[in-house]
Formats: structure tokens, C-alpha cells, sequence
């Protein structure tokens, strides 16, 4: 409920300036009015979590910097999650946490329509941003999630190759093939690369893609995880803005086993740099 | 024979310099020049689209301005992405000229098109190919009436339009740029 009211005071703090602007409240075009303060790309929505970007005749330098944050989610889920909201603004503001565009700390998740096999499908795919050294951009797709396609490696006392049928020259090999039993062939930490199989499916064209139907993008911040959607409304908080908020120290997004790898080194190195800082404070401890 | 060779060692210079172009920098006020650039390509645009759904000009008038906003694009293949604030599902897609003939000769007698004053441009990014990109968002007013003046169609929509700028260096080191337009989002906002 506080927050419900700190929301209206900074909607009507807002308001008010724009009121006075025009000093006459008749005239005040409340269309114009929420096309300015809505966000309206995600270049806007980091330009304005960042404090980069002033809103024009708004009156948002009124607005203090939690103020700015707060307004960038969505007043609906400040409604049920207050206290958790209170705390990521609070956060990020005293951190003074901005979002870069070319970091590894934020991705794309697009829901799409395809047609696999003649049946309208969903799938998912996960899009970052990849600079080359001379900061040249552009979007890669990292992973994709085809929930209507399965293949998992499959682990049995009865099918296997036995461990000398390499000397017959792997005999039952064919067998395992022809009759669609290769999972059982697959290692105990098989997992499936949807990456590949989804750029053959295109290649061979056994897919058909029809279009992207949502998009979302996911923050990850040193304490955070949050989640930015498009809410069209003919309101003031509209556009793209926070939906959700998730407590999560992974700092990074883990979307494919590059990623995974990256962290692991990330992890050790830290763990590296804590042994090191430890071995000198017992050395200065030592010597004193 | 030597001249020849004159003029064939002038083209690979140029050649040469206009690869050397992919990599040029742009300080802050060439960056400010460009985003100004871009909004004017963008008002270009929506002075065209004035013109051809204005029922008063004539016919052929109207087709030259379907053919002059066509060529602010990029290319012919751009594409225009329509889709409905309340049905995310129904996304339809049309190539710019396509687009533009669509409106241009709808069933109404008279159409009425603003341009609320709210323009907001993107950062520039550089691609790979050494080109930069940008968004421009505008939002626009469409009122359709019937032959009795009566409003029978408004909305209005937010577009999101794609802004490509090639940047390069001309034989004395000055830099030039040529700004086109892209793909379009078209959203319904209400």
C-alpha cells in the first residue's frame, strides 16, 4: 500500500509539473502526455534506468532517483511485491548499478511461432548482444528451447554395445541405428545441443518460421535478476518495463554451455583471488 | 595506355577509401548531427504519408508520393510489421510499397493523419558492417470518415522505425553520410 501511494505521488509529482506547464489544466492532452513518459524502446528503458535520459516537459527532474527507478516497473507488480521492490531500487540506486549495452549480463528471450512436421509449434529463443573488438554489434542467438522436440540419451542393462564388439567391428552398431534405439548409444552426460539441431531443422528446412509473438529481456545485476516486457496500456507506467524481480547473485546469465564454462573459470578465479588475499593476511598476521 | 592506368589506380583508391570508411568514428557532435539527420528522414516520411492518403491530391500525385517515401528506405524489401496492442498473435507483415499502396487507397472519403509531437531517437550503434543503426519512434493520429464527414475508423499507433546511416570519407579526409530508413514496427496503442 505504501508503495502504491509512493507510485501516485510520483505520477501526480509528474502530472502536477506538466500542469503547470501549461497553466491550464484544460489544455493538458493526457494521449501526448503518457506517449512522453512511456517507455517506448529498450534503449529508452537503459537510457532511463541508467539516468541518462531526461523525459522533455515532463517535470521528471523533480523526481529523485528512486523515484526514476521505481517508475520504470510496472505498478502492478510494486502492488504485490513491495518490499522486495523497495529493496532492488534501493539497491541499484546506492550502487549506482547502470546496464551496458554490450555486456554479457542481459539477454533476449523470444517467444516464436513455428511449424514443425505441418502443426503450428512454440519455441523459444535466447538472443544476446556480441561486440567485436572494435565494438561493432550485433544480435547472435546463444540457445533456443523447442519444448515439442525431445531427445534424451537413455541408459539400460539390456541395450548396449558390449565392450568387445569393437573387435567385430562394432557389429551391432547398424542394429542401434536402423531401429531408432541410438539414444541407448548416448553417454550417461549427453545433452542435447537445441542450437544445432534447430539451425538443421532450418537448413534442411523441416521447420518453417512464422513469427516472434512475445519478447522479454532478462537483467542479471550483482544481487538481481529481472525481467523487462512490453506492457502496452493507455496508462502513464507503460512500455517497456520491470515485470519482475528475482533475488540472484549468478551476475551473469548461464544460457549455454559457453556460458557455463566462463562462469566455472569465473568461480575458481575468485576462489583463486580469496586464497591468495587470505595467504597474505596469515603472512602479515605472521610477521607482526 | 597511361591514362588508362590513371584512371584505373583513381577507382582503387576510392575503392580503398571507401573501406576504410567501416571503421570511421563519429565524436559527439557528428553523433547529435546524425540523430538530427535521422528525425528529419523521419519527418520526410511522414510528410509523404500526409500526401498520399490526402484524398484532395490527385491520383498520380499521390502514387509520386508513395514512390518518394519508398525511396527513404534502405531497400524495397523493408518491411512493415503491423500488429494490435490487444492481440499480440496477430502480426501481419507487408514490404514498404505494399504498405504504403495500402493505405493510400483506403475505403474512406476522407482521411485525417497527425503527428503527435513526440519523437524519440536511440543510440546509434555501429554493425559489423561499419554502418550505424538507430530507432526513431513516433506516434500518429489516423481518423477515416464516410462521405456524410462521419468519424467510422481512428487509432493510434506508435512507429518504431529503423534508421541505417552509412558514414564514410570522401578524397579529402571529410566525412559524409547517407541516411536511409529501415524496417518498421507498427503497434496499435489504442
Amino acid at each position: 500500500m505504501k508503495y502504491l501511494v509512493i507510485f501516485l505521488i510520483i505520477t501526480s509529482k509528474l502530472l502536477f509539473a506538466q500542469t503547470i506547464k501549461n497553466n491550464n489544466i484544460e489544455r493538458f492532452d493526457i494521449n501526448e502526455y503518457h506517449f512522453k513518459i512511456k517507455v517506448k524502446q529498450l534503449n529508452e528503458f537503459i537510457e532511463r534506468f541508467n539516468g541518462e535520459y531526461k523525459i522533455v516537459n515532463t517535470g521528471d527532474t523533480a523526481l529523485s532517483d528512486i523515484e526514476k527507478v521505481m517508475f520504470l516497473i510496472d505498478y502492478e507488480y510494486i502492488n504485490k511485491n513491495e518490499e522486495l521492490c523497495n529493496e532492488f531500487v534501493n539497491s541499484m540506486v546506492s550502487q549506482k548499478y547502470n546496464i551496458s549495452f554490450i555486456d554479457k549480463s542481459w539477454y533476449s528471450k523470444l517467444e516464436c511461432s513455428v511449424k514443425y512436421n505441418g502443426k503450428l509449434q512454440t519455441m523459444f529463443l535466447f538472443m544476446q548482444i556480441e561486440a567485436d573488438k572494435e565494438g561493432k554489434t550485433r544480435w547472435v542467438i546463444k540457445n533456443v528451447d523447442m519444448p515439442f522436440i525431445k531427445i534424451e540419451g537413455k541408459q539400460s542393462k539390456k541395450e548396449f554395445i558390449n565392450p568387445v564388439n569393437n573387435e567385430v567391428q562394432f557389429s551391432r552398431l547398424s542394429d542401434y541405428i536402423v531401429k531408432n534405439k541410438v539414444q541407448y548409444l548416448a553417454s550417461n552426460k549427453f545433452k542435447m545441443d537445441y542450437l544445432s539441431v534447430f539451425m538443421y531443422l532450418v537448413q534442411t528446412k523441416s521447420i518453417e518460421f512464422t513469427q516472434v509473438k512475445n519478447i522479454e529481456y532478462v537483467f542479471y545485476t550483482p544481487n538481481y535478476r529481472f525481467k523487462v516486457i512490453d506492457i502496452n496500456r493507455s496508462e502513464k507506467n507503460s512500455g517497456w518495463l520491470i515485470s519482475e524481480i528475482n533475488k540472484d547473485n549468478t551476475g551473469m546469465p548461464i544460457l549455454n554451455s559457453e556460458d557455463l564454462l566462463r562462469k566455472e573459470k569465473q568461480n575458481k578465479n575468485e576462489a583463486l583471488d580469496k586464497i591468495i588475499f587470505d595467504a597474505k593476511n596469515l603472512k602479515t598476521d605472521e610477521n607482526n | 595506355m597511361k591514362k588508362y592506368l590513371i584512371v584505373l589506380s583513381l577507382l582503387i583508391s576510392i575503392l580503398a577509401i571507401s573501406q576504410t570508411s567501416n571503421n570511421l568514428e563519429l565524436d559527439e557532435a557528428e553523433y547529435a548531427a546524425l540523430k538530427e539527420k535521422s528525425l528529419r528522414k523521419v519527418n520526410d516520411l511522414s510528410r509523404y504519408i500526409n500526401v498520399f492518403t490526402d484524398k484532395t491530391i490527385s491520383s498520380s500525385n499521390r502514387e509520386n508520393a508513395v514512390d518518394g517515401a519508398v525511396k527513404l528506405f534502405n531497400s524495397e524489401e523493408n518491411l512493415v510489421q503491423v500488429s494490435s496492442a490487444n492481440n499480440s498473435s496477430e502480426i501481419k507483415k507487408y514490404k514498404v510499397r505494399k504498405y504504403f499502396n495500402k493505405i493510400r487507397i483506403l475505403n474512406y472519403s476522407k482521411i485525417d493523419i497527425s503527428w503527435y509531437d513526440i519523437q524519440y531517437v536511440s543510440n546509434l550503434k555501429q554493425g559489423p558492417d561499419g554502418k550505424y543503426y538507430g530507432v526513431v519512434t513516433i506516434f500518429q493520429k489516423f481518423k477515416g470518415y464516410d462521405g456524410e464527414g462521419n468519424l467510422i475508423y481512428s487509432d493510434v499507433t506508435q512507429k518504431n522505425i529503423e534508421i541505417i546511416i552509412d558514414v564514410k570519407e570522401n578524397a579529402r579526409g571529410e566525412k559524409y553520410s547517407k541516411v536511409y530508413l529501415g524496417d518498421i514496427s507498427v503497434v496499435e496503442t489504442k
